[in-house]
């Protein structure tokens, strides 16, 4: 059951980066612009967060 | 055996998803099927889901009568002939499209958009790929290789944003590359997440 958990938790991730997505790309169509350096900027943070996440994850014994 | 099959299903979606973010961020959504249709084919998929669920749990519980049969006239005992995961994943890949058109998903027109779409898939792969991990579906070497290929996905990603205003047409094409990578990645995340 551990592991399913763990799944949950991937899949509550995903649908959180899909959600996040849809309102950014949402707020961008509504303001009448495109999505701007600064909220790319937010999701490179969020992508090295997550790698370093990742590299932690490998380099554990 | 129950949550072996729950933990499946949900394995299978969490890649999912990410693989609809890289389909969506190609442009793939607006070109196959539009919400409507999506709409149709998520009331379809809901009961094909139960459906196959139903059966896929049942017929585990047939083979181990069968297997405990065999095993009392000390015969060969059945094989097992999995849980029917072809069409269990294509049900689960129709329920996330029809369910991220009912979200409000938005498929990604301008460069910028693509880009975003591509950080988050990226993003995405690497979360994937962590639960997989710790969950011991995927060893240490294969996450190295898979980190090793989103790295490279994610530094097209960001040539291609820093070619936006310059080349849009060289960014275009390092984006398209980048987001063949990461739906390779999603499609080997899938077929781990759902063994």
């Amino acid at each position: 059951m551990g592991n399913a958990l763990l799944v949950i938790e991937a899949l509550t991730e995903a649908l959180g980066n899909a959600q996040k997505l849809s309102s950014l790309l949402q707020q961008a169509h509504a303001e009448g612009r495109d999505v701007t350096d600064a909220e790319l900027s937010v999701l490179r943070n969020a992508d090295d967060a997550a790698k370093a996440a990742l590299d932690q994850a490998i380099a554990a014994p | 055996m129950i949550a072996d099959h729950v933990q499946k299903v949900l394995g299978a979606l969490s890649a999912m998803v990410g693989a609809v973010i890289s389909f969506a961020a190609a442009g793939g959504l607006n070109q196959i099927v539009g919400a409507r249709e999506l709409q149709i084919l998520g009331l379809l998929s809901v009961v094909l889901g139960a459906a196959t669920t139903a059966s896929g749990v049942t017929n585990t519980a047939k083979v181990k009568v069968a297997e405990a049969m065999q095993d009392a006239i000390n015969s060969t005992p059945p094989k097992q002939a999995g849980f029917a995961r072809v069409p269990l994943l294509v049900t689960l890949l129709l329920t996330l499209l029809a369910g991220c058109a009912l979200l409000g998903v938005q498929t990604p027109k301008t460069l910028n958009e693509r880009v975003a779409a591509a950080y988050v898939s990226v993003t995405t792969v690497r979360q994937e790929t962590l639960s997989l991990l710790q969950s011991g579906k995927i060893t240490v070497t294969d996450a190295k290789n898979i980190e090793s290929q989103a790295d490279n996905a994610r530094a097209g990603i960001d040539i291609a944003s820093q070619l936006e205003t310059t080349n849009p047409t060289q960014a275009s094409d390092r984006l398209t590359v980048s987001l063949s990578v990461l739906q390779a990645l999603e499609t080997y995340l899938t077929q781990h997440g759902s063994k």
